[in-house]
């Protein structure tokens, strides 16, 4: 074995493995740090090129780049509060507030150190579990699946901060917006309203950038204030003191190693998940606990390890058996299989320098990756500083474009744009908008597991299952710490609002409240015509989401009548919702406009008129800014990307 | 300039007429070939690799780029081409097309297969498999009339897959419990590696590239039959490179001593036929100008000898590749609608159950 690991060294470092190494790395600190881009646009853009390459070349240039997209992600989830990829989710409730004050160079500091970290340690782990690994994964059947579903839905109580009931509700809603689309057993498509786009359910991609992303565009918009609410001199002395914290918490990054090297060896949970696991494990662990979500720089460290940890241990299943746990780990099946290798004991016997070369490939890239991100993250960084109007086309661009990718369909815009609407007027009713995201990615995996597991077992026999058995234990300790901390934080008002402000305005709540329970009376309507197999679980889920809908709406009809008997003012938002609804106005026309003439020409024209119109910048500068916005998308998204245009009535 | 202009027109023009009609047509464009399932699956694969080798063939050698537009068992894609794709010649589609949706008259299937163009078909049979310890213990294909109720996996209730695990073992006489929910091939094998499950079919990609190293090769599983489709002849199509697999015909005659009969056979053929023949398909919206059908008819003919595609199809595949040329593809996609309405309405009865 151990020659096997010098042979798969010598191989990585010789040319041209080293140079595609090299070059997947750029790529992939690019694919990282472009919202919506990520590792799987990568792998799906760079397979083609490696048919022709030498095994261990096409593994250092598809790995290379996949291995420091969760490395780059941090820099739009921490400068703009957008999530980078699907992996950096978290990082956004920690790594904009710090933005916020000024420290998003402290924040890259701890963050790439301890990616690089994360990722080396995750490459050894891989190395290390290979010979040991087989009976672990062979006893996550479907029942462990759906016991790790509930442990993640537990987490919920960490992630919503105060409102506890406000969290729970969107986590259940989360679920239900995961029942969209064919049902597992698939013969009824359920919500789907006719719309065939809605068939496969609402895309991940979309629907974040519309909750996280669009808000944070809005208030830019509307308020026309630097990211940074704070001037440049307060902000110094950021990236070393970063990398200070990354070695300080040393004991948190090695348990979101592990963290994370479990969470990608688990084929289906993957990288949509694993930030908010540890996420939710460093608020849970931590003793002081007031600053998460106004930018504490654990909130920073702890998804940022695990994204990168976490994907040495994604390649462990798609190595060992041939099951791939993600659609990149799908497309890497893809490579293998063209390389002519079989996965499977192949990999692990006669093929294993094969597999090192792999390892030392993530290693080697994520070291190489991290230091090329503080070369260049000081001067990033500025971005926080520079005026918000100047910023906001740009980032539209970025989203409109991420969110296009999910499906090459408008029924991706349509769902942005949604969910933007939606993001906001939960951010600024202060309902917590992670549970959201928590149950909607964990609904699938949880319904189709539950689904297999009460056909293949007889009655609840799965239960005792040693590792069912094992994670209810987990999931009960989490219970039990989420209740004590939250009668401690009741002792102590006012703490953390994890990534919402903290002048929830209870009229906006009170309204979501109202709407919510709106749409979860039409969705229980139609589950009492389905078979019991597609509609049992919507029901179940559905019925207690209603009694916390008017528990919710309960508490904000409180607040009000609390305000009021204050003095206060029970809808402080009444003057910035004109605003927003032109914002959308604005954002609307972007999807008009497509429709007549493609976005080539909605999105350029978009940037260029909003500086005129919001930014009042002259118009030889908005001219430029809409020709440059024009050259990327073409270059970039037309020639690169090759994306499938919207075909327009006009152009194309 | 008047005339510079009208000269530079003259030339184009001349040098257009010169060109065959086909060759025009591509020259200077992109070709998108959209693919019905996910990245890096069997689909995925299978249509990158025919893409990247198709555009060598199509005269004016236009660049080629693929996407993905999965979902909904490939019925998205599916749509994609018949309500948003434009019938320019510039979209094409390699899918897996999910044509027994529309035999069900799935509500989610927007169009008609018959309607497109049809320009290739891709045949690839299906391999079944079996756990070796699955109670007695199966040591021959004919231990499973001897089995306990084992548990078989599959992926939904409308697939191809399923629907053809389930006509086959209950016409085998084998005693089953039917366990569908498993998203992909993959994942179906893990189940039986899991035993989870105890049996289960793939594709031949799915069955060289996991379940032969991971479960039979390592004395895990027996491989049982595969299903070879039938011929207007009623002779059976055999599969030279899956020679030391028996077919599942094979197995029921030396087990049951003569061939199947009834309702549930027809229905097996007729399923196994259109998914085995058509695996995968490629197609062009209706109304696509006739120049650019001709150019991508002749690339998928012209693929069979070229060596190049070829071994790296075998090497990916440990399977020759199968192509079926257009009129074929087309004849059995118009098959669906003249198809007995006793079948169709037998099968829909049996997806649900009923």
């Amino acid at each position: 074995m151990f020659e096997a690991v010098l042979t798969g060294l010598y191989m990585v470092v010789a040319w041209p493995a080293i140079g595609y190494l090299f070059l997947g790395v750029f790529i992939g600190l690019f694919f990282g740090a472009v919202p919506g881009l990520s590792g799987l646009v990568g792998m799906a853009i760079l397979l083609p090129f490696t048919f022709d390459m030498a095994p261990v070349s096409a593994f250092a240039f598809l790995l290379g780049m996949f291995a420091v997209t969760t490395t780059s992600d941090t820099v739009a989830s921490v400068l703009l509060g957008i999530p980078g990829t699907a992996a950096s989710q978290a990082t956004v409730l920690d790594g904009y507030p710090m933005a916020q004050k000024g420290e998003a160079a402290r924040a890259f500091g701890a963050a790439f150190t301890v990616s690089a970290i994360g990722g080396v340690l995750g490459a050894m782990i891989l190395g290390l579990s290979i010979p040991i690994v087989k009976p672990l994964i062979l006893s996550f059947a479907q029942p462990e699946f759906f016991m790790l579903g509930v442990l993640g839905l537990a987490m919920v109580g960490s992630l919503s901060g105060n409102s506890v009931s406000k969290g729970l509700l969107t986590a259940l809603l989360g679920l239900v917006l995961s029942y969209v689309g064919y049902s597992i057993n698939g013969a009824v498509p359920r919500y789907w309203f006719g719309a065939s786009y809605l068939l496969d359910g609402i895309p991940l991609i979309p629907l974040v950038l519309g909750l996280f992303a669009l808000p944070e565009v809005l208030e830019l918009a509307i308020r026309n204030t630097s990211i940074s609410r704070v001037d440049r001199p307060s902000a110094e002395g950021g990236m070393r003191r970063g990398i200070g914290d990354a070695f300080r918490n040393w004991w948190l990054v090695l348990r979101c190693t592990v963290i994370g090297s479990y969470v990608g060896m688990l084929p289906g949970l993957g990288g949509s998940i694993v930030d908010w696991v540890a996420y939710g494990h460093v608020v849970q662990s931590s003793r002081d606990k007031s600053q998460f979500g106004k930018g504490d720089v654990r909130g920073v460290i702890a998804p940022e390890t695990a994204n990168n940890a976490m994907k040495g241990g994604a390649m462990i299943p798609t190595l060992a058996f041939g099951i791939p746990g993600s659609a990149s780990m799908a497309i890497l099946l893809g490579a293998l299989l063209i390389q002519g290798l079989q996965p499977g004991p192949q990999m692990l016997t006669t093929k294993l320098h094969i597999t090192f070369s792999m390892m030392w490939t993530l290693a080697i890239a994520n070291v190489v990756g991290a230091l090329l991100l503080m070369v260049l993250a000081n001067q990033v960084a500025k971005v926080a500083f520079i005026r918000g109007h100047l910023i906001v086309p740009a980032v539209c661009m970025f989203v409109f474009m991420g969110s296009w990718l999910a499906g090459n369909q408008m029924g991706d815009w349509v769902v942005l744009l949604s969910f933007g609407v939606i993001g906001y007027l939960m951010k600024q009713g202060g309902i917590p908008r992670p549970p959201l995201v928590l149950g909607f990615i964990l609904g699938p995996i949880m319904e189709n597991a539950l689904f297999i597991t009460d056909n293949a077992y007889i009655g609840l026999n799965w239960l005792l299952r040693p590792m069912s058995l094992g994670i209810l234990v987990m999931i009960v300790l989490t219970i039990f710490f989420a209740v004590n901390s939250a009668r401690r934080r009741k002792l102590t008002p006012g703490d953390i609002q994890l990534g919402e402000p903290t002048r929830a305005d209870p009229t906006i709540s009170l309204s979501m409240g109202l709407a919510f329970l709106a749409v979860l009376i039409l969705a229980l309507a139609p589950t009492i015509s389905w078979p019991g197999d597609v509609g049992n679980i919507p029901m179940l889920t559905i019925a207690p989401a209603i009694a916390l809908a008017l528990l919710v709406i309960f508490q904000s009809w409180c607040a009000i009548r609390r305000a009021r008997d204050d003095g206060g003012d029970a809808f402080p938002l009444r003057g910035e919702l004109g605003p927003a609804a032109h914002f959308i106005a604005w954002l609307l026309g972007v999807v008009a406009v497509t429709y007549i003439a493609g976005q080539l020409v909605a999105l350029p024209l978009f940037m260029a008129l909003y500086l005129l119109v919001w930014g009042r910048c002259k118009w030889w500068f908005a001219l430029a800014y809409g020709v440059a916005g024009w050259a990327f998308l073409y270059v970039m998204f037309d020639q690169i990307i090759a994306v499938m245009w919207h075909p327009s009535l006009w152009f194309f | 300039m008047k005339r510079i202009f009208a000269t530079a027109v003259s030339v184009a023009a001349l040098a257009a007429i010169a060109l065959p009609a086909n060759a025009q047509f591509y020259k200077g464009k992109r070709i998108t070939v959209v693919i019905n399932y996910g990245a890096g699956g069997p689909t995925d694969v299978e249509g990158r690799l025919v893409a990247r080798h198709l555009a060598k063939h199509i005269p004016g050698k236009p660049r080629v780029i693929v996407k993905n537009i999965p979902g909904a068992g490939g019925i998205i894609g599916s749509n994609y081409m018949g309500q948003v794709a434009k019938p320019d010649g510039l979209t094409v589609a390699i899918h897996t097309p999910p044509i027994i949706s529309q035999v069900l008259s799935d509500p989610g299937l927007k169009i008609d297969f018959s309607d497109f163009i049809w320009l290739a078909g891709v045949g690839q049979p299906q391999v079944c498999y079996m756990r070796k310890d699955a109670a007695p213990g199966i040591s021959t294909v004919g231990d499973i009339l001897k089995a306990k109720i084992f548990k078989a996996g599959g992926m939904r209730n409308t697939s191809s897959h399923d629907l053809r695990l389930r006509l086959s073992l209950d016409l085998m006489g084998a005693k089953y419990k039917y366990v569908t929910g498993y998203r992909g091939l993959s994942k179906v094998a893990a189940g039986v590696l899991q035993n989870e499950t105890q049996y289960s079919c793939g594709s031949v990609p799915n069955y060289r590239s996991m379940v032969e190293p991971n479960l039979v090769n390592t004395g895990k599983a027996l491989t049982m039959w595969y299903y070879a489709p039938v011929n207007a002849q009623g002779k059976q199509v055999k599969f030279a490179d899956l020679a030391g697999i028996p077919t599942f015909l094979d197995v029921y005659k030396k087990l049951h001593g003569g061939m199947p009969s009834g309702m549930k056979y027809t229905a097996l053929t007729l399923v196994n036929n259109l998914a085995t023949f058509m695996l995968r398909g490629s197609f062009v919206p209706a109304g696509t100008p006739k120049a650019a059908v001709d150019a991508l008819r002749a690339a998928w003919r012209a693929l069979p000898d070229d060596q190049e595609f070829v071994s790296e199809y075998r090497r990916a595949f440990k399977a020759d590749p199968k192509i079926l040329q257009a009129d074929v593809a087309q004849a059995h996609v118009d098959k669906i609608k003249s198809m007995d309405p006793k079948v169709v309405s037998f099968l829909k009865k049996f997806v649900t159950g009923s």
